[in-house]
């Protein structure tokens, strides 16, 4: 639900009456039309904000969110959880820059959210050894506006400097 | 395009359905989740080419089947959702689960009547056009759909059953299915290795354990009980005499127990007493109840470069440091009673004769060999330096922190060579170091290791899992010569001519210090250490897995060198590390909580016992938590222990007048005897492999059993009915007083002090409380006809308040929170008037503290601090008030005083004094002025030379009065000769 809300800002698009239904799954209202879902709310604010994906993207965006909407509840509760499901993105982000290819879109700023706590509460270790995430994470938290709310993450060790180097 | 899938994965069907609807030709290739593919580890996996796949299998339905436009506001993708996170994990759930539990069939079926309703109103999931999300939602119902025993769930959804049955008529559906060659009964394998999602609307997870199963126990487990109950007591070993202190006993199991030497450098924290005193205290407790001939000792660990350390930063001598922290620790586990028979010390005589002949013995047998060694050495301080006592840059490329130590950087966390430090610098006098070469002398585990390696082997198996796996790692790299020797001067000294001023490495002196403290106790100290071969005596260790090394191979390398008959241990109880509230517990930097906070918290010892045995780290790290604390001790020890203990004494007390009254029994209460002992049998295996948590547990559950019992019993209905069922309530009572007996025995090595009070309210001796380790059950701990004493509560209830309070107040590292509560007193105030009302005030509590305790640990800190307050009082005092004002402002009065003093006498010998003080005072002024009118930095006078520059421009443009600009020019003009005097020097 925060994560909604800050991608809401992020993308400076009203998130409407944002609550979670008697099922626990997150509502509001977008165009007076109920909007149900995680994956399905930020596609929704995406679209919204006038950003305009290709079928593809958009379908490697559903793809993403929903795995997010099926598990990050799990991963945050469960540290042992949270590593294997850190490990999976991470094997993702060995290829690609971003989880959609090439380019930053909202659904690397919504994964980014959800992951933020679970790869702060990692050790120096464990971070460097998800080490295409952790680069993942400094580039999208160097982005403006990222991290308007909260300090990003410190990943500031030696490997990483030498492995992942240099925000652009 | 391809697809990689596992058996039997329904998500694989949606593919196929999407393909064939679509006229795609698709490749199957059988996988697991262990074949490396980019992303997340998820089957099926649609691979479109190398740059695209889709491990998500509605994503890859909309991919091979976009009929329906996208852009119709995203419901496709809303209901796919719904799928995904809802519809998937709870089918999934009932189709894995043997018996499915209640709340998800009533999740599941309140989902597939959302379903219904929506296929109702048309033809298709979303309107009247087939979707991706008919063929994602068809295919996971298809389990339900197509098998008998399932079918129930879709039973009175007659839309859905029409909807699926009409696509099932869709030639692309039924070449799927033969395409999957898939079976709907199952069984079906996970759609992702991280397993199937969480129902979010549980509150648990689903599929846990149901309590209400009934526990079977068989009619001999019955029989046992019965028996145990009538011969039980008779059966008990004969009681051990105890005796002030124990020495081994021919034809008994004579146990001598040990925890890892606390370190004096610091007061204990948490996680040392569980890791060590703590365990060993309730092993050794429950040894005495199984009257094993028990000898237990600890002491502190005293020798080593950390006292040094420690006594340099206090500016003391390393024995004041022992003696401080000694007195520290000792009150500590005084508090939270550890009945150690013998809490000694290493730095004594006897250590040091132990030690060196220990050595000697090794380097007769030839063991021992010397190597040449590099190390620093300050020339100011004439010594070398140990790792901890040199400073320096980190030599890691990219770190470069200069505050270094000689062992670790603490920046980089990474290790350092002392020798590889850039600008490295002694600690105690900051002078740089030169590398020189210190011959040292070195044990050759190399040589023993066969020996060690047969030794652990033989006796590995009754180790707990961190002392194996410890050991182990060791092992698996072989093991190297080590140094025994150092430059200090604290420490055992060794007892050879060549090296008369190097000691010995503490690893190699601590762990003699327990037959060295054994000795302090009893001077027939070698019947426990060298016991002969007809007396069983068994040694067991408790420490945490750092001192496992030491303990489980280089200790017992020296002994095997040494070869003299000395004690090995049997068995080691190693733990993993404590944590405070998911960070780590410090005593070096003082984080989390330390013996002597849990006593300022008032919660009782028994409860900090309880909740640290609770949480011991047996198997993996565990952490601290306060509100773990709470929670433990308002509902288990309030609510399950201290509850059935009162309500079933208050229950003798108030009907019987305390008599407990005569049994009657029937099937039912040997089935609850029976169920009591397995948990018995449970808590003394536990025990006996020192698993203090587990054996905790189950203490537990026989309370859970009594209150079980004493709710389905219901006395007081039974005691107001029919004769028989008159006997029947007084049967159930009887019965739940002696389970009172019993938890009062079992809980005596955890919470003594509750055992203890519970043993007066139960009117009975210590010795009517015993285990029969070899036969453990339920015998009649009380006798019929006896008479109780008056019941009272156990335990009071934590409060979360108080909770968030020490959470609070123990947050940071012990030298911050003294910061905090130090600001006014110790602040640095030189404030004369602060310092003498802080004096007061510590003089009071001081004062206070000694009238209600004689414990010295108590006071001696307080009384500590105020003398430091006193100290710095002085300072303040005899300090010259350097600040010209005050300075002014002083002169002022006391010119004033003089002038009223010699106004009102003509005595010399009255005002004279003060006249002095006057002058004194005038002088300090002129030199403090002078201080001030000289300011040597170059860069202050620029700057105030720039100041006064625009100061004159300014004047010098509003007035053309040169009387008004004059002065203010006369002091520019001097300042710039002052910067020119200051620049020539």
């Amino acid at each position: 639900m925060e994560v909604i809300k800050l991608v809401g800002k992020y993308l400076n698009v009203p998130v409407g009456p944002l609550c979670y239904n008697t099922d626990k799954i997150p509502t509001t209202v977008l165009d007076k039309q109920s909007v149900e879902g995680f994956a399905t709310i930020i596609l929704h604010l995406t679209s919204k904000s006038g950003y305009s994906m290709s079928q593809e993207e958009l379908l490697i965006s559903y793809q993403w969110l929903e795995h997010i909407a099926m598990y990050s509840n799990q991963a945050s509760s469960n540290p042992t959880f949270a590593k294997n499901f850190l490990q999976g993105i991470n094997r993702a982000l060995e290829k690609k820059s971003y989880l959609t290819g090439n380019n930053l879109t909202t659904t690397d700023i919504a994964v980014f959210y959800v992951v933020q706590p679970l790869v702060g509460n990692l050790t120096i270790l464990e971070q460097e050894s998800l080490l295409h995430l952790s680069r993942w994470c400094k580039h999208v938290q160097a982005q403006p506006k990222v991290c308007s709310h909260c300090a990003p993450i410190p990943l500031n060790t030696l490997n990483l400097h030498i492995l992942a180097p240099a925000v652009h | 395009m391809k697809i990689y899938t596992n058996n039997n994965n329904t998500s694989t069907l949606k593919l196929l359905i999407a393909a064939n609807l679509a006229g795609k030709k698709l490749e199957l290739q059988k996988s697991t989740f262990e074949d490396q593919f980019s992303g997340p580890k998820c089957l099926p996996l649609l691979e479109v080419d190398e740059e695209l796949t889709f491990f998500s299998s509605n994503a890859a339905v909309q991919y091979l089947f976009p009929i329906l436009d996208l852009s119709k506001n995203g419901q496709c993708q809303q209901m796919q959702e719904w799928e995904a996170t809802r519809l998937q994990p709870a089918v999934a759930n009932v189709l894995s689960a043997k018996t499915v539990p209640a709340d998800v069939k009533q999740v599941l079926q309140s989902l597939v009547l959302v379903l219904n309703e929506l296929l109702k109103k048309h033809k298709y999931i979303i309107g009247d056009k087939l979707s991706a999300a008919d063929i994602s939602i068809w295919s996971t119902l298809y389990p339900l759909l197509y098998n008998e025993e399932s079918k129930s769930y879709l039973s009175e959804c007659s839309y859905i059953l029409q909807w699926a049955e009409e696509l099932n008529k869709a030639k692309a559906f039924q070449e799927a299915v033969k395409q999957w060659g898939g079976n709907p009964k199952g069984p079906f394998s996970n759609i992702s290795a991280l397993g199937t999602p969480q129902i979010t609307n549980l509150p648990t997870p689903a599929g846990s354990p149901d309590d209400s199963v009934p526990v079977s126990v068989s009619q001999e487990e019955a029989d046992l009980a019965q028996e145990n109950w009538l011969n039980g007591l008779k059966n008990l070993q004969a009681p051990i005499k105890q005796e002030k202190l124990v020495l081994p006993v021919k034809g008994r199991k004579n146990v001598l127990i040990t925890s890892a030497l606390p370190y004096v450098n610091n007061i204990p924290h948490l996680g040392n007493i569980i890791g060590c005193v703590l365990s060993a205290d309730i092993f050794a407790r429950y040894c005495r109840l199984c009257d094993y001939n028990t000898l237990y000792i600890s002491g502190t660990d005293e020798y080593g470069t950390a006292t040094e350390t420690k006594a340099l930063e206090e500016g003391v001598t390393p024995r004041q440091i022992c003696d401080k922290y000694y007195e520290i620790h000792n009150s500590v586990y005084r508090w939270f009673n550890i009945g150690f028979d013998y809490f000694g010390r290493t730095s004594t005589p006897e250590q040091t004769q132990i030690v060196q002949k220990l050595f000697l013995k090794v380097l007769d047998n030839g063991f021992m060999s010397t190597q040449s060694v590099e190390q620093l050495f300050c020339e100011k301080c004439e010594r070398f330096l140990a790792d901890r006592f040199v400073e320096g840059t980190c030599p890691h490329p990219g770190c470069a922190y200069d505050g270094a130590r000689g062992d670790q950087c603490d920046k980089c966390g990474k290790l350092i060579n002392a020798i590889e430090l850039i600008e490295p610098k002694c600690k105690v006098c900051a002078h740089r170091p030169t590398v020189r070469p210190s011959e040292q002398l070195f044990i050759e585990l190399g040589q023993l290791e066969p020996s060690i390696r047969s030794w652990i082997s033989s006796v590995e198996g009754n180790w707990s899992g961190p002392a194996r796996a410890v050991s182990r790692a060791w092992l698996r790299e072989g093991l190297r010569a080590r140094a025994v020797t150092r430059d200090l001067k604290w420490g055992v000294p060794v007892p050879l001519e060549k090296y008369k001023h190097k000691v010995f490495y503490v690893w190699f002196d601590a762990p003699v210090g327990y037959t060295s403290i054994t000795q302090c106790a009893t001077k027939q100290y070698e019947k426990w250490w060298k016991p002969d071969k007809d007396y069983d005596v068994k040694l067991y260790q408790f420490m945490a897995k750092d001192n496992v090394p030491f303990h489980a191979i280089m200790f017992p390398a020296s002994v095997i060198g040494a070869n003299e008959g000395h004690k090995l241990v049997d068995y080691i109880f190693a733990t993993e590390y404590l944590n405070y509230e998911e960070g780590k517990f410090s005593k070096s930097r003082g984080v989390g909580v330390f013996g002597t906070d849990a006593q300022e918290t008032g919660i009782p010892s028994d409860v900090w016992r309880f909740y640290l045995a609770s949480i011991r780290p047996e198997t993996s790290d565990s952490s601290f938590n306060w509100t773990e604390l709470c929670t433990r001790n308002n509902s288990e020890l309030l609510n399950n222990l201290g509850n059935f203990c009162h309500r079933s004494l208050s229950f003798c007390a108030n009907t019987f007048k305390g008599k407990i009254p005569e049994m009657s029994f029937s099937n039912t209460d040997y089935v609850l005897f029976a169920l009591v002992n397995r948990e018995v049998v449970a808590y003394v295996q536990n025990m006996e492999k020192g698993r203090l948590r587990e054996a905790l547990r189950h203490v537990m559950s026989v309370s859970r059993l009594g209150n079980q019992h004493m709710q389905s019993e219901q006395p007081w209905v039974l005691l107001k009915g029919s004769p028989e069922e008159k006997i029947r309530g007084s049967t159930a009572i009887a019965v739940c007083c002696q389970l009172v007996a019993l938890l009062c025995t079992l809980i005596a090595p955890y919470m003594p002090d509750t055992s203890r009070k519970l043993k007066a309210q139960l009117n009975l001796p210590d010795t009517s409380f015993r285990i029969n380790p070899t036969n453990p059950a339920l015998f009649q701990y009380i006798p019929t006809g006896h008479v109780i004493g008056k019941p009272e509560p156990l335990f009071a209830k934590i409060e979360q308040e108080l909770v968030d309070t020490m959470r609070a107040k123990y947050a940071g590292t012990q030298a911050e929170r003294a910061k905090q509560n130090g600001d006014v007193k110790t602040g640095a105030s030189t404030n004369v008037g602060d310092l003498e009302q802080a004096i007061a005030a510590q003089g009071e509590k001081v004062r206070q503290l000694k009238a209600s305790t004689k414990d010295k640990a108590v006071w001696q800190p307080e009384v500590n601090k105020l003398l430091e307050l006193k100290k710095q009082l002085t300072a303040a005092q005899s300090q010259p008030v350097s600040d010209i004002a005050s300075l002014e402002k002083a002169v002022a009065e006391q010119g004033e005083k003089v002038r009223k003093l010699k106004a009102s006498t003509k005595d010399k010998t009255v005002w004279q004094p003060e006249v002095n003080k006057l002058l004194e005072l005038k002088k300090q002024m002129a030199t403090a002025q002078s201080i001030v009118a000289t300011p040597a930095n170059v860069a202050s006078l620029e700057k105030a030379i720039a100041e006064q520059g625009d100061k004159v421009r300014k004047l010098k443009a509003s007035t053309k009065d040169k009387t008004v600009w004059q002065q203010e020019v006369n002091v520019l003009l001097d300042l710039k000769k002052q910067l020119a005097a200051a620049q020539a020097k």
